[in-house]
């Protein structure tokens, strides 16, 4: 039989909670006392599960482990932190770290997501309906490159903050609206779909992986050249219609320029001179 | 406070005791005979089956002053994966595995037993800073070293041939700097950095604008040291370092000084191990330890630190800028580079040593190698540089690692095989005996620093810097027991320093502060040359001369030692 947690905060909450053990990993196998008595940091202060959320369970069919949030987490942080399987459904908003490291299983955020949503990720789903905060998918300051995400994907529906996918190597990030600046910074694989606007700076510093943006691009870093102009390009087994301006880069990165950036040519009016450099006619 | 330490196995080189059961007797800080000690009124630690030894000392490592603090700032992810805890009442907080905060590192050197350090390399304008993070590091004693090879008043005086002036410089510097020996790091290189130049500067090329070569700034430094009769000699970072082929650059520079100091050391080089590479490029790379430890048998002025590195995560800090912007070529993540007005330029890469590399695979066999070959273990010093080679923490592997061949060959099965061909490591049988390590972390490095009067040792008068460790040494065989000298060392039964239990199975339960040795002169310096360093300092120099100095009061705990 598959059980099906729901919680509920008590209160509204004033200070952080640290909540890495609200993850089916952790949830699976313990009764809902057991449950009760984890312990959790709520600020500075140690206290009990059942002190800062109302927690109920249901048995649904199947085999899985759902862990159901109902009500604000915008204070909650590292909810399902490095989960390997199960489902967690956030109905409102989350806090920083929701879903970092995580392994496998799927998030779904129906409201606004905090900063570093997924960072670290190497498999899983994350799908946000609302917008995210900053660094999504990215990694925690001052590590290495290859050290981001590792695989998995991230689907927001509205808006992420800056530096998304920043030192990723492997996996799926799309956003349905705008995003803030340098997405793919010191990326070296994977791909990232900007379905709206980016506020400038695309690639900075990639050396691999894929970014494509359909909306206006705010500029190209004069680290990249200019390949060609492609009709349509894909992104995990869907073809978004273009055309495409294709650049390569970022060349103070890696002189082989294995970074690919697309942005659409219609919409980025302020790049028509680059077509003079492919040797075709400005109109 | 009265301790009274009872049958505990007494490694005391200083004084030549070798393992024999003891009692040691503590009272006011300082070491007593145990028939002083009140045994109603005093605190009674039974030592039966364990190992007391003198408290470390660390005659190299970079834990304070400006280039630790931006390399703190350049290792961020070191945060989130290495810190203590808050105990309140008890210690503070702390951060950094590569650069600890000051207080960690005091922690940690205390966890492990050692109780005096020394900052090898400050530049005068910058010792102030340098002062600032040795006051807050607890738990440990501070010696500080001025660096002073590429000071452009020096080097003026130098260019002259003006001895008198030089020398009462240096007196002055050493004395308002509250320093405690003169340290040199690539002699004269951050004069040709100004210019982009002096990567690869050997010991005989020419300094432009100064005519001078690093060899006559050595010899000059090496004569003013001896004439000062200050208590260390000249700490020499020699020309070349981390160049294949370099190893001919060090003999040089320590036959230059032979003869300087009579019937006494003249020169301390330090992280030889980066300095004894044989071959033309990094691909033909040999180690050239064995033509090191040779000269040094063969002659009695020369002592060495070895600078072993560990496989892992380090952070290269030096004052050699060249080296580092060639290094961070190599290593292709982070770089920082500093000058500092007429004095020093810097350069920090964190750098990563890896097992199947073959370059990093000799540089381990070359310290190991250093410090098997030398003979004497007086002459030669464990260290690690830190955190140019490792952090400190590593210790106890290394400790393990001169004990058991055994372990030394478990890593070696795991290196790259082409760096071990080049290597002799994997043919030397000798494995050190636990008074040898009492040597080569205490009492070598107390004698060395010229300290050994009252740290490093465990004889009446002596300050109560104790280290007991949880290893009996009759029970134990360090040879097939490793694991068990490791965790011996990294966590100290007890450590007591200036007579109060200041660890305690490993933990910290009491935070002291130690004292900052520099050394005074009985000569004053002569006020001619002083005024005549104030006017090339309006003339050179951003602050003013009345700035400059540092103030009894600056300093948390100041102790002089008087010498001359």
């Amino acid at each position: 039989m598959g059980r099906r947690f729901i919680l509920r905060p008590v209160k509204e909450f004033s200070v952080p909670v640290e909540a890495e053990k609200i993850k089916p990993d952790v949830f699976a196998g313990k009764s809902l006392e057991e449950l009760k008595g984890l312990t959790m940091y709520e600020g500075n202060r140690k206290c009990r599960l059942e002190e800062l959320f109302h927690i109920e369970e249901e048995e649904v069919e199947g085999d899985n482990v759902e862990i159901f949030l109902e009500g604000d987490f915008g204070k909650v942080w590292r909810i399902g932190e490095g989960m390997t399987f199960g489902e967690i459904v956030i109905n409102g908003n989350c806090g920083h770290f929701t879903g970092y490291g995580m392994k496998g299983g799927k998030i779904t955020i129906k409201g606004n997501a905090g900063s570093w949503l997924g960072g670290e990720m190497k498999g899983g789903t994350i799908e946000v309906f609302g917008n995210a905060g900053d660094h999504v998918g990215a990694v925690l300051r001052g590590l290495k490159k290859n050290r981001g995400m590792k695989g998995g994907i991230i689907i927001i529906h509205g808006n992420a903050g800056a530096e998304v996918g920043a030192k990723m190597s492997k996996g799926f990030i799309a956003i349905g609206g705008n995003c803030g600046v340098l997405p793919g910074l010191y990326m070296s694989g994977g791909t990232i779909l900007i379905r709206g606007d980016c506020q400038g700076k695309a690639g900075a510093r990639m050396s691999g992986g894929k970014i494509i943006i359909c909306g206006n691009a705010g500029g190209v870093l004069p680290t990249f050249y200019i390949d060609s102009i492609v009709p349509k390009v894909k992104a995990k087994k869907e073809k978004i219609e273009g055309p495409f301006y294709l650049f390569l880069g970022d060349v103070l990165e890696d002189i082989k320029c294995m970074g690919r950036l697309f942005i659409n040519v219609d919409k980025n009016p302020e790049l028509v001179k680059v077509k003079e450099l492919l040797g075709g006619e400005v109109e | 406070m009265e301790l009274l330490i009872k049958n505990g196995f007494v490694y005391d080189p200083l004084n030549g005791i070798n393992g024999e059961v003891l009692d040691i007797g503590v009272k006011n800080g300082k070491i007593v005979d145990p028939s002083e000690i009140d045994v109603s009124k005093a605190k009674i630690i039974e030592a039966k089956g364990k190992v007391v030894m003198p408290g470390g000392i660390d005659m190299h490592t970079h834990i304070a002053g400006p280039k630790v603090n931006a390399g703190r700032v350049m290792m961020p992810g070191d945060h989130y994966t290495s810190f203590m805890k808050l105990a309140k009442g008890v210690h503070r907080s702390g951060t950094g595995k590569r650069t600890p905060s000051t207080f960690l590192a005091g922690y940690r050197y205390a966890r492990m037993g050692w109780t005096t350090v020394a900052e090898p390399a400050s530049p005068p304008l910058k010792t102030r800073h340098t002062h600032e993070e040795l006051n807050d590091v607890p738990m440990l004693d501070k010696l500080c070293f001025l660096l002073l090879d590429s000071n452009r008043i020096l080097l003026e005086y130098l260019s002259q041939g003006d001895l008198h002036k030089f020398k009462h410089a240096i007196m002055w510097l050493l004395e308002a700097m509250k320093c405690y020996a003169i340290k040199l790091v690539d002699p004269g290189v951050a004069v040709p950095w100004s210019w982009g130049k002096g990567y690869g500067m050997d010991f005989d090329d020419q300094i432009e604008p100064y005519g001078l070569t690093p060899r006559e700034i050595v010899v000059n430094h090496a004569k003013v040291n001896e004439e000062l009769k200050l208590p260390h000699t000249i700490h020499v970072h020699c020309n070349k370092l981390g160049i294949p082929g370099n190893y001919e650059t060090t003999l040089k520079t320590m036959d230059a000084v032979s003869g300087i100091a009579q019937d006494d050391f003249s020169i301390h080089v330090t992280h030889v191990q980066f300095n004894s590479y044989m071959g033309d490029s990094w691909f033909d790379l040999r180690s050239g330890s064995e033509k090191i430890a040779d000269y040094v048998n063969k002659h009695s002025h020369v002592s060495l630190d070895v600078g072993q590195i560990d496989f892992g995560t380090a952070i290269t800090m030096t004052a050699d800028a060249p080296f580092e912007f060639a290094l961070y070529h190599l290593a292709r993540w982070k770089w920082a580079g500093a000058e500092v007005e007429n004095e020093a330029a810097a350069g920090i890469v964190p750098f990563k040593y890896k097992k199947k590399n073959m370059v990093n695979t000799i540089q381990w066999c070359i310290g190991l190698e250093v410090m098997l070959l030398v003979e004497d273990p007086w002459k030669v010093i464990l260290s690690t540089d830190h955190p140019n080679g490792a952090p400190f923490t590593r210790y106890p592997k290394l400790i393990a690692l001169l004990m058991s061949k055994k372990y030394r060959e478990e890593i070696m099965k795991k290196l790259s095989r082409k760096g071990l061909k080049r290597s002799v490591l994997p043919s030397i049988d000798r494995e050190y005996t636990l008074y040898d390590v009492a040597i080569v972390t205490r009492a070598a490095p107390a004698k060395l620093l010229g300290i050994h009067e009252f740290k490093g040792h465990l004889g009446m008068g002596a300050d109560a810097d104790i280290a007991i460790y949880d290893l009996n040494p009759e029970e134990v065989d360090f040879s097939k027991d490793y694991v068990k000298v490791k965790e011996a060392f990294g966590k100290t039964l007890y450590t007591i320093k200036g007579g109060e239990i200041v660890v305690k199975d490993g933990e910290v339960v009491k935070e002291v502060f130690g004292e900052t040795i520099a050394v005074k002169f009985k000569e004053r310096p002569d006020p001619e040359v002083v005024r005549d360093m104030e006017a090339k300092f309006r003339k050179y120099y951003t602050i003013s001369f009345s700035n400059y100095a540092i103030h009894d009061g600056e300093i948390r705990k100041l102790k002089y030692m008087t010498c001359g």
